[in-house]
């Protein structure tokens, strides 16, 4: 499998998740879907492209929302994909893939420590993952506003 | 021909490897590291380092590629014995990361040499470059049917 159309394939795949998806430069690619979808978006992504190798999983606090990423790899047409979701603020929930790719847990667990987006679906999160364990358990620390 | 698939088989089952670093950061080998060392241990499935590129099968890169390097990799490219496999272990290895575009970097491994299998992480986990090289075998098992 080669990267060739990769990005008509991708919008078939996805079609019913996708917001927004471009190409930024060769092998690499951002895509926006909706937060609700994440999981059923990777299952997708891993039927239709093969292995996926979760590199990372982070986000951003824009004040208005928050924007969760998963930095992939696809080992099927060697491409680096971003997915990102858009989450509320108030009601950070987006579903887990953990029950596709195991090893999204510590990763998962470490977005809710920090940010305290809450992965419906993942049974291990818990405040203190990586923080100390005196830590106030309802601060979130790299989110901007209380 | 038989003698061919009697070599497939035989690298398949104990794939050799030789590491280069062409400007890691020394992270990704400390990883390679724990990979073969007793706590992961992948010699007992018969992945083992060698000392010359002219005794291995795959070829294990880490690090953004540098101007300096570019001319060496390619050198030690060419001293590894055909059917010859590169795995691009750790993001700079893969597209450059984050010295991308720096004076000194020619950019990812794949700007030098063919490359096979990328294995992405700033460092990946052992796990993950077992799965490479694994992933490697795959598509080796495809070939050899």
């Amino acid at each position: 499998m080669s990267e060739d159309n990769f990005l008509e394939k991708l919008q078939n795949c996805l079609k019913d998740y996708l917001v927004d998806a471009k190409k930024k430069r060769d092998r690499l690619y951002i895509v926006e879907v909706k937060a609700e979808a994440v999981d059923k978006v990777v299952k997708a992504l891993k039927e239709s492209f093969g292995d996926i190798h979760v590199t990372t999983i982070s986000a951003v606090d824009y004040i208005e929302y928050l924007e969760v990423f998963y930095d992939l790899w696809l080992h099927g047409p060697k491409v680096a994909l971003v997915l990102k979701a858009k989450v509320n603020p108030d009601r950070p929930e987006l579903p887990s893939i953990v029950g596709v790719i195991p090893g999204a847990l510590f990763n998962e667990c470490e977005v809710y420590d920090l940010f305290g987006i809450i992965f419906k679906g993942n049974n291990h999160l818990k405040k203190s993952f990586i923080l100390p364990e005196h830590f106030p358990k309802d601060y979130f620390p790299l989110r901007k506003k209380r | 021909m038989s003698i061919y698939r009697l070599a497939l088989w035989s690298r398949m089952k104990s794939p050799w490897i030789y590491h280069i670093n062409t400007g890691s950061c020394n992270a990704c080998d400390i990883e390679i590291l724990a990979a073969l060392t007793p706590r992961f241990d992948v010699e007992r499935f018969g992945i083992k380092l060698v000392g010359s590129p002219r005794h291995a099968d795959v070829l294990l890169v880490t690090g953004p590629v540098t101007e300096q390097m570019a001319e060496r990799v390619k050198r030690i490219y060419e001293q590894v014995p055909q059917p010859k496999f590169v795995i691009a272990v750790g993001t700079c290895a893969c597209s450059g990361g984050v010295f991308r575009g720096g004076y000194t970097i020619k950019g990812g491994v794949d700007t030098v040499i063919p490359v096979d299998v990328y294995v992405p992480g700033c460092p990946p986990r052992p796990e993950a470059i077992i799965k490479g090289v694994v992933l490697l075998l795959q598509k080796l098992k495809g070939e050899a049917k």
